[in-house]
This record gives C-alpha cells, structure tokens and sequence, in this order.
C-alpha cells in the first residue's frame, strides 16, 4: 500500500500538485439474517475505497474509487489536479501541522485494541448465532412473526500525506439484532433490539437480544394515545443518547460558524441543569467510536464539552478551529465516545417522583431543527401514573425547545459507556399532543 | 435506440474481458439449479461541489465500479460482492456462493421485452467546473442582494452517471445510463429555509435562470417566514397538505406498507386487505417507474423487469401490492418492476419508484375556504414509518394556521402523526392540482438508499385523521 501511496504522489507532483493525502480503507464483511427460524440471507462482500486529496498551493479538490489499478489511478489523479487547478483558493482547508499529531500512533493504537484477532468466524458460525437469537422468538406465543441477523466486519485503513503522516490500523466488529412483531386480534406491535461492539466477548449474549426484543413487542401491545396535556417525560436508556446527537450536531463547529446551531451564542455559558456533565473520550480502549487521529491527522483527545451545566467549548476540525479563533479539537471525522456523566439517583427514584408522565422507549420521526433548538417528535412507550409504569401509549408527540429541555433535565445513575452514552434522562415540562383533552 | 444500450453492455463486456455468451453460461453455471438470481455490475461516476458561507469548498469526483451475484433458492437469498471486474472473479464469488458443484443446465427464457429505453446517448456531467462554480457563484450573489437580513447561502450541486449492465441466466442481458442530477440551495435567516430539485437529465435544465430562480426565491420565503412564524397548535384539526413534496406522507405512511416484502413476510397491517378499502373514495394512488426525467424512474428495475404504471389503490380500495421477482413468486403475483437496489454492494428487495395520487375535482382554493379551524401545510420535512403499526411521523416545516376559510398566519415547530389508514380513510377533499416533487427525495429501506419521486394533488384530511404535536395547547 505504501508503494501505491508513493506512485500516486509522484503523478501528483507529476500533475502539478504541491501536497497530497491518501486514505485507503478495505473491508471484508459477512452477514447472516434469519427469518421465523429460516435462513432469510447471506451475504458477503469485499468493500474497498480511497479518496487522494490534492492540494495546489491553496486549491484543494479531491477524488475517490475502488480501483487502484495503476491506470485508474492516473486517470482519477489528472482529474483531481484539473478540478483543483479550476478551483478557488482555499486557505482554511488545511492538514495539522506536525506538532497536533498524535505521538505515537501504533501504541496508542494497541491499546485501544480494536481489533478482535481471537477468531474470524464463518458462515456457519453466523448462521448458527442468528437462529439462537431467533429462537427466543419463532415460536413464542403471541408472536406472529420474527427476524434475527449476525454481521462481521474486519477492516483495515491506511492514511499517508506528503507531509510525513502515516496511520495504518485494524479494527473488527460484531453486531447482532432482533426484530418481532407481536400480534393480539387486530392489533399489532414491533419491537426491536441489537448490540454491537469490536470484541466478540463484549456482545451481549445471543438470547437476551432475542428475548429483549420479543418483551418490548409484547408490551408495547394495545398501546394507545393519551390526552393532550404538558406533563414530564423519562427517556430510557434505549433513547436518551439521542439528546447526546442533537447536542453534539449543535456544538460541531461547522453549524456554529455558519448560524447553524441554536447554541452557537452559547459558550461559556449554562445550557443544562447544575451538575451535567459531557465529555468525548476516544481513547478508550475496545469501543465502536474509539481512535488515534481524525482525517486531518489531528490527535484525538478526552475533551470536556460541559461542566456542572455549563458549554466549555465547541467540537472542531482545522477549518471551523481557524473561523472560530481556537486550536481544532480532532473532531474532522466527528465525535469519539461522547457521553453524559451519571447523576446521583436510579432510574426508578426519577420515575417515582412522578404522578403523570410518559416513559419513552422509542422515537419515530427526523428529530429537531438544530438551528432553532424547535424540537417535536412521535414516541411509544409507556404511561407513568402515580410514580409507576401502567398501559402502553402510542400515537403521540412530545414537544418543546432543546434550549429548555437541556435545562430541565435529572440525570440518573445508570450509565454503560460504549452501550448507552446517557443514563435515564427525566424532562419536565413537555407539551404531550394525543387526544383530546 | 438499441445502439447505446449496445455500447453500453460492449463497455461491461470489455470490463470483464470476456464476451455475451461466455458470460451468460458463466452465470447459468453459478446459478445453476437456483430458483433465481442474476449477475449485476454498475459503474459510477459522480462529481459534486458545494459553496458556502461565501466559498466552494473542496470539489469532490469519483468513478466506483463492482458486481454482485445473487443466487435465490426457496426463501434464501445468497448475494456477494466485489470490486475486481474478471470471469475468474465471478467464478471466485460463485464458488462462495453456493460452494456446490456445477452442471450445465438450460434456463428458459422468461422475459425478452427489453422496454423503451429512457436515457439514451446522455451523460449527466456536461458542464466543467469552472462554469459550475460560476453558476453557485451567481446564485449565492442573486439570494444575498435580495434581503440584507441573509447571514449565510449555501448552494450545492452533483451530477452522476451510472451504467448499470445484468446478466440473467435464462439469457437475458441488458444494459443502461441512469443519469442524476440535483441542486440544493439553502438560506440562513433566523431560521432555515431550503429547496432542492433535479432529475435524471443533464445540467443545462439547472443553469436557466428562470428554473433556479423559482427555488432560490422560494427557500429565502421559507426562511423569512420560518423566522417569525409562530408557535403550531397542539392537537387534533383539518389538516390540509400542499401539492407535490408533501407526498411523502404517502409514500411513508401508505406506500411501505404496500411493498411486498412487508407482505410476504406478514410485517405489514395491510396483509390480506387487497379488495378492502383502505382509503377514502376518490384516493387513487399509483407508482410508476417509467416517467421521463424523474428521480424513481429507470428503464427497467435492478433484476431487469421493465418499469411500468402500477395502480395500488384505486377509488380506496386496495388493488395491487408493489414486487421485485422473490416477494412476487412467494405470493404467485407478477414483479411490478419495483425491485431495486442502492448500489452493487446490495440485493435488490421491493421498493417504491415515482408514487402520486392521482387528481380529485376541488381547487386548492376552495379546500381551504371550506376548513373553519385547521393548519394549511405549505412545506413538509422528512417522515418516518412503523410498518406494523402504520404509525408515522412528519415535521412540518412551514404551515398556516386556518381560521373561518383564511390562512391567517405562519406557524412552525410540529410534527404530524398518526395511521396510515386512518389519515387516508380522513381524506374528505382531493385537490385538481396533481404535481410531481422537484426531484430531490433519497428513500431509506434496511440500510439502502435510493432515489424517489412523490407526488399528489393538494388534499385534506378531516379533523380526527391525524394529530398535530405544537407546543401550543
């Protein structure tokens, strides 16, 4: 690979360029899904991309493909070089300077151990995990019908610049899901489950997925809408990372620099209740998110994004780090392991508090505008009464404003980095829309 | 006519270095004794650039090429994939396909219309860089001497070209150019507003100024009145939905449940419905693969089934599900041409192309004198479906508020949700003002994406249909 890398640098230097990056990535995957106790699928494939960046003084343009036959690569590298001679002059798209490198990128790459070298399992192997997930289900009564699947990846990347930056890396994941439908008379309910992770040995066990996702169908039957009313909401575990999402798409520096974000007049100041705490660490070793350096070899480091309720800065690459007037934060290839601190109760002290909410498993819809904080989505999940979990609810929206949500927000004690990025997350305050009050 | 799609398969042909017949026994080898399957093999080249907050950023091309080869047999589907255009590559990907040995084996020939071609002697990427950039240049300039209140213009162009070529084993080849292209302009104010639009042509459509002034103009509107538009009532009313984009509703809430894998594997709520009615008299609803220009169309679908007009629901009643050729054999139907797939690296399973509703008697007008208390949806957002359930779920973006047969002022920040068959078995008012999206919708499906076309006249959905989830109670 370093041949090919130095071949293309030399036909842009050829071309007329002045500084060059490649990045190569090749993945094998595999992938079994099992229908009602039948295989449904198999699946396997090689994908291979690269992308060379070209730079001309200032111009930059960039190409990618997956042929790296010499001829190809000749033909994809004049272009680069011609669209980037058209181009516009552009003095924020820059690589980090040596010095923002990380230091030693293969043994921070060891111990981060991203890849599972114990076994590389086989058709069979995946076939075999997937009917045991299905199994919790296919013949399970009051399930009319239940899919299951296994996929494995293995994966290498390669990145070089002409600058002396070189990353090679591996990395293998695991990921495992069921999907029921539940049925009693006419009606019907879904309820899925999954995990992934990097290590075999980390995935949750084959039976549990199954059986977790047979139980939430099963429960979520006869749910119904309730009145339209404003009352508190608790996000379990299975959701509540996705005010994490909107949070972190708020704090990317690009929305901020171009008035994308609701937040982007926010730092420094309070945005969440007193005590929250959200860090991004992707250092930590075994997790889907963990690495060395993003694309614009930037070391990746733990940042700090709030303390005790407060915004202590935005999520950077080189080129929103140069708008915004700070150092980039290596956030080029977005977030590492970004996750809410615990907070000091269990999940089932946040919900006794409350007389009449909704305990929300899962959300329909495409979420917030991130520009406004205006947020409104569908939920299923179930009513709270007098501080205890009753009926099954759909058909309803909750709604309010990210701004006021953030700071009317308890956090519980229930975290699991990696798995669940937010603890159990109370909210008052929501407007409920259902039925008719 | 023939003559590109020739050149076309000539192209595959020389890829792989072989010639038809050799390839066409390689694949009946390989597939031999399957129930079905075929060899698919696409090349893309695609371009894109964007400018924004006053700079084209990094102009980006690319060429992917691979092949995948499906063998079907029973309810198994066995896919693989690769990026190494050979006959030993596909011998290779053969053996681990089936891992059996292989006999010659004669496949009849089922289906030899080969369709009109739609796209012929066309490539999408007619105009170099520096005239691309000029064109975002002279857009961005155009919005911001609008209004002094713009903070930040972003403008965004790709074109792409993809060849796709399949082999049958019964012998059946064929070959196309699926041209792309799309335009998305969007404006910050306070809020955002933003428009995109496109078609399977190339670009001299999107370079007249008359076309990319109506978009540009109508994403500044959306800003503008997004930015003092009101809080949106909570709650159950009349719900009226604009013409064209606002669709979406359909083809989330409706057509999902209509495609017939979620049939035939009793996932859908409609399952054993056809001859029901499902929707009110007067909703028709249609998807048809073979208009000119639009995003859903092709000449054939991604197993080489012609595309054709498929009437789903006629008058409220439920005529007809959507099929790729598994979900059409399980169920003893014909394939209605619908299965694709988002790129080589992917079976094809059933999907919607360009899905409408076909135009009722009212004007647009008359729908909203009639409504007493209600919101008039000018602008959709995106949506989401649970096929089981027909729960779905839409952001509208921009709506007004009726009051006694007026729009009386903007509203914003709410989502609709309801049931499918509930909303559509509401609809009391179709509009006579039938129009197609702007060509800009990606469809989601098990992790593949593919381009669509939405459509339908304005219509109205009585009070009870759906629930508005405002902030305002």
């Amino acid at each position: 690979m370093k041949k090919i890398a130095h071949d293309i640098f030399s036909l842009v230097k050829q071309e007329g360029g002045t500084a060059a990056r490649f990045i190569f990535h090749d993945t094998d995957m595999r992938e079994v899904s099992v229908r009602d106790g039948g295989i449904e699928k198999k699946d396997s494939g090689r994908r291979v991309s690269f992308t060379i960046t070209v730079w001309i003084g200032e111009r930059v343009a960039s190409v990618s493909g997956n042929d790296i036959s010499l001829s190809s690569l000749h033909v994809l590298v004049k272009q680069a070089c011609d669209i980037a001679r058209m181009s516009e002059p552009d003095p924020y798209a820059i690589l980090a300077p040596r010095s923002m490198w990380p230091l030693n990128c293969d043994s921070v790459l060891k111990q981060l151990n991203l890849c599972d070298t114990s076994f590389v399992p086989t058709m069979n192997d995946l076939m075999k995990w997937a009917l045991e997930i299905d199994s919790e289900n296919n013949t399970r009564s009051g399930i009319s019908t239940s899919c299951a699947g296994v996929c494995y990846g293995k994966g290498t990347s390669f990145t070089i610049t002409t600058e002396g930056f070189e990353l090679s890396s591996a990395a293998t994941s695991f990921s495992a899901f069921a999907d029921c439908v539940a049925k009693q008379d006419t009606d019907m309910s879904s309820g899925s489950f999954g995990d992934s992770v990097r290590h075999f040995s980390d995935l949750l066990p084959f039976k549990e997925i199954g059986k977790t996702a047979g139980d939430l169908s099963l429960q979520l039957i006869g749910a119904k809408p309730i009145p339209t009313g404003s009352m508190p909401i608790v996000l379990s575990r299975m959701v509540s990372d996705s005010l994490l999402g909107h949070f972190a798409n708020a704090i990317t520096g690009e929305n901020v620099f171009k008035k994308r974000s609701f937040l982007k007049e926010s730092l420094n100041k309070r945005i969440f209740s007193p005590g929250v705490a959200i860090i991004d660490d992707p250092l930590i070793p075994r997790l889907l998110s963990s690495f060395v350096a993003d694309r614009e070899c930037t070391a990746r480091q733990k940042i700090t994004f709030v303390k005790d309720g407060v915004l202590t800065g935005f999520a950077t690459n080189m080129k929103s780090a140069a708008k915004l007037a700070c150092p980039s934060t290596g956030h080029a290839d977005g977030f590492g392991n970004l996750y809410m601190e615990n907070g000091e109760v269990t999940p089932e002290k946040l919900i006794s508090g409350i007389e009449r909410g909704v305990y929300v498993i899962s959300f329909i819809g495409h979420g917030p505008n991130i520009v406004t904080g205006d947020y409104s989505r569908g939920v299923r999940g179930f009513l709270i009464e007098n501080g205890k979990i009753t009926r099954p609810v759909q058909g309803i929206t909750v709604a309010g404003n990210l701004s006021d949500m953030f700071l009317n927000l308890s956090v519980a004690n229930d975290l699991d980095i990696g798995r669940y990025n937010a603890p159990t997350l109370r909210i008052d305050g929501m407007t409920i829309a259902g039925e008719q009050s | 006519m023939m003559k590109e799609n020739n050149e076309v398969t000539g192209r595959f042909l020389e890829r792989f270095h072989t010639n038809e017949s050799e390839l066409v026994s390689l694949v009946e080898e390989i597939l031999f004794k399957a129930d079905d399957g075929e060899l698919y093999a696409e090349r893309i080249e695609s371009e894109s650039i964007v400018l924004d907050d006053r700079r084209i950023e990094e102009p980006n091309f690319s060429i992917f090429q691979g092949f995948g080869l499906r063998r079907v047999e029973g309810l198994c589907v066995g896919y693989v994939s690769s990026d190494i255009f050979s006959t030993e590559e596909i011998r290779q990907k053969g053996l681990d396909l089936s891992g059996s040995l292989f006999e010659k084996s004669h496949h009849p020939i089922i289906n030899k219309i080969q369709g009109v071609p739609m796209y012929v002697q066309r490539t999408a990427l007619t105009k170099d860089l520096a005239e691309r950039i000029e064109l975002l240049r002279e857009i961005e300039s155009y919005i911001r001497g609008k209004d002094d209140r713009v903070q930040n213009v972003s403008v965004g162009l790709m074109g792409e070209n993809k060849e796709v070529f399949l082999v049958r084993p019964d012998g059946l080849v064929r070959s196309e150019i699926r041209p792309l292209i799309r335009m998305s302009i969007s404006v910050v104010v306070g809020d955002v507003g933003s428009q995109s639009f496109g078609g399977r042509y190339d670009y001299a459509n999107l370079f007249d100024p008359k076309v990319w002034k109506k978009y540009a103009d109508a994403a500044l509107r959306t800003a503008l009145l997004c930015s003092e538009a009101k809080p949106c009532p909570a709650g159950k009313m009349d719900v009226i939905l604009s013409s064209g984009w606002s669709g979406v509703l359909l083809h989330e809430a409706f057509g999902h449940m209509l495609e017939g894998d979620f049939i035939s594997n009793g996932s859908s709520d409609f399952v054993g419905k056809k001859g029901c009615r499902i929707a009110s008299e007067g909703v028709t609803v249609v998807d048809q693969g073979n208009i000119p220009d639009r995003r859903g169309s092709s000449t054939f679908d991604d197993e080489g089934t012609p595309t054709q007009k498929t009437i789903l629901v006629e008058n409220g009643i439920l005529v007809r599900y959507m099929h790729d050729r598994l979900s059409a054999r399980i169920l003893g139907e014909q394939s209605t041409g619908n299965g694709r797939r988002q790129d080589y690296m992917h079976a094809p399973i059933p999907r919607m192309t360009n899905t409408y509703m076909e135009a009722g008697p009212h004007s647009p007008k008359d729908i909203i004198a009639a409504t007493e208390n209600g919101i008039y949806v000018e602008e959709l957002g995106g949506g989401q479906v649970d096929i089981t359930t027909g729960q779905f779920d839409f952001t509208v973006k921009l709506a007004w508020r009726i009051k006694n047969g007026n729009l009386v002022e903007p509203v914003k920040g709410a989502e609709i949700i309801g049931s499918g068959q509930k909303a559509l078995l509401s609809v009391d008012m179709v509009g006579n003002d039938l129009s197609l999206d702007s060509g800009t919708g990606t469809c989601g499906k098990s992790g593949q994406g593919v381009p669509v076309g939405i459509g339908q006249p304005t219509i109205r959905i009585q009070k009870g249909g759906l629930t508005v989830g405002g902030t305002e109670i």
